[in-house]
């Protein structure tokens, strides 16, 4: 008879083999043979050979590098508060015993579920800057037409838009799953302590909730660094490197430039930024976090 | 440690895999008949319309005899055939013929990807090259080797709303063959409204080639080893372009919301390719016209469209087999049947004789333009940084037109290239 | 894990029709892009471009849906990405449900930093690992098969996430008592835990089935025939196309999004306790 630990050990590596063993093939290797590939030249049809940090000494003086840095910065910080700042009102409004909660829940979770490639091509015709809904929209309260895709600038901001409607959704349903988990007195004694609406989202509500707004944000940023789908489909990273995001960057440097070593170099940064804010957001953000 | 070394085992295993490829081929001819039956892949990169008369042509071929079984597959746009290709490639496993668009080749030839199909053409007493317009299959040459055939070869003409023209007081008929003119033309038509525009320009890499050639400027000096995008021609070509948008008489808008300009007769003129005609039939409701695009002092159009490529990595069957098929496609009749179907250009002066095509280009003339201006065509670069060189040029040509920068910025453009090359 | 009925305080109902209308607000504006999308599939040529935009075609106009049926064997590129999507949708519940229950129950060596591990795979950038995922693909010979759309997803770090967010709920003494013999916790899984876990398991299997169907970077890249392919390579065939074609794209778009949004008005109710389960008690 095995001892507990002894079985426990046994189990627990053999619940866990199946993962193990589909990472360990299609996402360590692979990000290992990355790894190895950044410290090579590479276009893929000649043999690689290897340059040692050239790539990365190359990518960190590149212009177009750091503008992509700055593009997936400029995209993370327009998408992340906004998704769960507007979540979190949303939440809070749908958890006032009003009725319909459950049709409200679906209709504002469909964008979650939808598949990015459709939505972006919807949402460039929404962003047609000549007959598209958007212009017209604008054009009702008076306003001028913006150029949306057609302008660096601008093109950011439609992308946001498109990632914050993605996005605000789950963390509205989140959130609001977080609030019922409030306990009632809470609220009861500070209502007798004649505390008013505002004050008691302020003082108990958001403390509260602090745990689920963390987490939230965190799978938000991961989220918001790795996006891709709505760049290649509405924007190819332009105009002018306008929206190049990582991820974009990477895979436009290994499978149109051929420079694989490059790409992988990119890849390897762009993990390592994302795990940075993820652990930072653990170190700073954890202390804050009220746990009930 | 034993499982690191598994690990480390596995990825030099992958990393082997790499390296080899899948053994290197011969090139050429090596085989004269098949003793067994073959299937082949050709991968092509247009869609819907025009993939419908490819796959009849195919077919025949299939049951013309029973050595060889085509399958042709739709892999989506020029870029996604590419990316498909070379991942395919890497791996060992590529399809025998592709259809690639020309100014992405560039890097397959210089990393020895692809089989020339010279001495397919020598030891083939059937297969008369001669009888390809030379202009068309300068496109497919690299180093005076000839490594594809065509299949939709088109130049850009300018298409014209000759309503727009009309309602402007201008003669339709009256195209404009300068740059100048074009400019007079574009002012009168978008002063018709606040939404209209005399031309629609935009930085597809094929169109802009063609606006450097007609200002005298060009791309990369003889032997390509030095970018010449900062030239006086160049500067002043773009600051033409920026010019027309600053005074509102062009616009500059690519993409989809591009055509849809043009479907909505938003759009005086634009340019766009040969086979544009059949989408033009289909999507416009105004009356259009074709006109030549050699608007410049010098007059010139570039080739675009794209070839079928032969892959290497594959065996001597596998060529054997596609340069039969390659034969086929490209004979006259399949060419008269492809153009008929598609508005794309022949490429055989006996396809361009036959009384079908004349049939046609004397029926509606507008088919006729693009013929016509072939002899000012040249073919683009063929730089293996190509694409990441054309991503520079459009970064600087959109931050010129849209955002007013002084066309000195090609400055740092041509030294960013010049790094590339 | 119960939902918790909750009335604060009272709202008054003047507030309360305000607090509706502004969600009910929020609701269209959310949802204009769906409406949007149908209405277009179905327009015409010349609506499309009209200016101002209309709200409605004049009349239901197929040709966009007949279209793409022409361009693409669609009923198969359906029929694939059904498959495909419900295979990893249930193989992901029960290895996940695996892991999970390993990460949440089980005291083993090495597991806190094999899950720490496990959660980093969600920050790994895909678009890098495409090419020795290939490469490996082609050394087993599974390109263009099932199995290269199946298998590199049969389970994934946010199912196992999720899971054990959930699990972990569940009092530790039962497992204690269930580690009497050596099978005893695969029967304990199946037999107590799974019934007691409804909503997560269908929420990971939702989550997956979604993922799947809506994936499309790498069913394009490890697919050559059509009899592999899959309805997203459609969509992006026909955005490839520099032949514009507003009704044909929305209609594709249509296609692609509606069996999902059908798939959710059946299960939503449970995958969207399920899916906020996952915040919570982190």
């Amino acid at each position: 008879m095995l001892k507990k630990k002894q079985l426990d050990n046994i189990q627990g590596w053999f619940f866990i083999a199946p993962p193990v063993v589909v990472f360990t093939i299609f996402i360590f290797i692979p990000m290992f043979v990355a790894l190895f590939i950044s410290l090579q030249k590479w276009n893929l049809l000649s043999p690689m050979r290897f340059v040692g940090l050239a790539n990365y000494s190359k990518m960190f003086s590149s212009g177009h590098f750091w503008n992509s840095v700055m593009v997936s910065l400029l995209y993370v910080a327009g998408t992340v508060p906004v998704t769960v700042v507007l979540g979190l009102i949303i939440a809070i409004l749908l958890n006032q015993g009003i009725r319909g909660v459950s049709f409200y829940r679906i209709m504002i979770y469909l964008p979650v579920i939808t598949s990015m490639a459709a939505a972006a091509i919807v949402f460039q015709y929404l962003f047609e800057p000549n007959i598209g809904l958007f212009n017209h929209i604008l054009s009702l309260f008076g306003l001028p037409p913006m150029q949306w895709l057609n302008d660096r600038h601008q093109a950011l901001l439609a992308v946001i838009i498109v990632g914050i409607w993605k996005r605000v959704g789950y963390n509205a349903i989140i959130l609001l799953a977080g609030l019922q988990a409030i306990p009632r007195y809470y609220y009861e004694a500070a209502t007798i302590d004649g505390a008013s609406r505002f004050q008691m989202v302020r003082k108990i509500t958001i403390p509260l909730l602090s745990s689920v707004t963390f987490f939230v944000t965190v799978m938000q940023i991961i989220a918001s660094f790795k996006v891709f789908t709505s760049i290649v489909i509405m924007t190819e990273g332009g105009p002018a490197r306008g929206t190049d995001v990582l991820p974009y960057f990477l895979y436009k440097n290994a499978f149109q430039y051929h420079k694989m070593g490059y790409a992988s170099a990119a890849a390897i940064f762009l993990f390592i930024i994302i795990f940075i804010f993820t652990v930072l957001q653990f170190k700073f953000g954890e202390k804050k976090v009220h746990y009930q | 440690m034993k499982k690191s070394t598994a690990v480390l085992l596995t990825l030099l295993i992958v990393m082997g895999a790499f390296l080899s490829g899948c053994g290197k081929k011969e090139e050429g001819v090596q085989i004269t008949e098949l003793t067994e039956p073959v299937t082949i892949q050709v991968w092509y990169s247009l869609g819907a319309k025009y993939s419908a008369p490819l796959e009849v042509i195919i077919n025949h071929f299939n049951e013309s005899q029973d050595m060889i079984t085509v399958e042709g597959v739709y892999q989506g746009g020029y870029a996604t055939t590419q990316e498909k290709l070379l991942t395919a490639y890497v791996a060992g496993e590529p399809p025998v013929l592709a259809q690639l668009e020309q100014s992405l080749v560039g890097s397959f030839v210089a990393n020895d990807a692809l089989i020339p199909l010279d001495t397919f053409i020598k030891s083939d007493k059937a297969f008369d090259i001669k009888d390809f317009n030379k202009y068309i299959t300068q496109g497919a040459t690299y180093n005076k080797k000839l490594y594809g055939l065509p299949i939709n070869v088109s130049t850009p003409v300018l298409y014209l709303n000759r309503d727009l023209f009309r309602k402007a007081g201008l003669d339709p008929d009256k195209y404009p063959t300068t740059w100048e003119e074009a400019y007079d033309i574009a002012k009168k038509i978008s002063d018709l409204g606040p939404d209209i525009y005399g031309l629609r320009i935009y930085n597809s890499g094929w169109i802009i080639d063609s606006l450097f050639h007609q200002f005298g400027g060009i791309i990369f000096d003889k032997n390509n080893t030095q970018c010449l995008v900062n030239s006086k021609e160049i500067k002043e070509a773009m600051g033409f372009w920026q010019k027309m948008v600053m005074d509102g008489v062009a616009v500059y808008q690519g993409g989809k919301d591009g055509s849809t300009m043009d479907a909505s007769g938003a759009v005086g003129m634009v340019m766009r390719s040969t086979g544009s005609i059949a989408w033009f039939k289909d999507n416009v409701s105004f009356d259009w016209g074709v006109a030549p695009f050699t608007l410049g002092s010098t007059k010139a159009v570039s080739l675009g469209g794209g070839n079928i490529y032969m892959i290497k990595k594959t065996t001597p069957e596998e060529q054997f087999a596609a340069w039969q098929f390659l034969q086929n496609l490209t004979n006259t009749e399949n060419q008269v049947y492809w153009s008929a179907n598609t508005g794309y250009m022949v490429s055989r002066k006996s396809a361009k004789e036959s009384p079908e095509i004349q049939a046609i280009l004397k029926e509606d003339p507008r088919y006729n333009v693009t013929y016509d201006q072939l002899e000012h065509a040249f073919a683009r670069p063929t730089v293996e940084a190509w694409p990441e060189i054309e991503d520079l040029i459009q970064e600087a040509m959109t931050r010129i037109i849209l955002e007013g920068v002084s066309v000195d910025i090609l400055d740092q453009t041509a030294s960013d290239i010049n790094e590339l090359l | 894990m119960s939902k918790v009925k909750r009335k604060i305080g009272t709202t008054p109902p003047g507030l309360r029709i305000v607090i509706e209308g502004v969600l009910l607000f929020f609701v269209l504006l959310v949802n204009v892009p769906f409406f949007w999308m149908i209405s277009t599939s179905f327009k015409l040529g010349p609506e499309i471009l009209a200016y101002p935009p209309r709200m409605f075609p004049s009349k239901l106009n197929f040709d966009g849906y007949k279209y793409i049926w022409t361009l693409v064997p669609f009923a198969r590129y359906f029929l694939n990405t059904l498959f495909v999507s419900f295979s990893i949708s249930v193989s992901k519940i029960i290895l996940a449900s695996f892991a999970a229950y390993a990460f949440a129950k089980i005291p083993f060596k090495g597991k806190n930093t094999i899950f720490f591990i496990f959660l980093g795979t969600m920050m790994i950038p895909m678009e890098v690992i495409i090419i020795p995922n290939y490469i490996t693909l082609n050394l087993i010979g599974w390109l263009d098969t099932y199995w290269a759309l199946i298998i590199p997803f049969v389970v994934g770090a946010f199912s196992i996430f999720l899971l054990r967010q959930f699990f972990m709920q569940i009092p530790q003494d039962l497992d204690d008592a269930a580690v009497i013999d050596g099978c005893g916790r695969t029967r304990y899984l199946l037999t107590i835990v799974y019934p007691l876990s409804k909503p997560a398991l269908l929420t990971v299997g939702l989550y997956a089935f979604l993922a799947s169907w809506n994936s499309f970077l790498w069913p394009l890249i490890v697919t050559n025939s059509d009899n592999m392919r899959v309805i997203q390579i459609a969509l992006k065939a026909l955005q490839d196309s520099w032949m514009i074609d507003w009704t044909s794209l929305t209609a594709a778009s249509t296609i692609a999004t509606v069996p999902i949004i059908v798939l959710f008005f059946f299960v939503q109710k449970q995958f969207l306790e399920g899916i906020a389960i996952t915040g919570l008690k982190g």
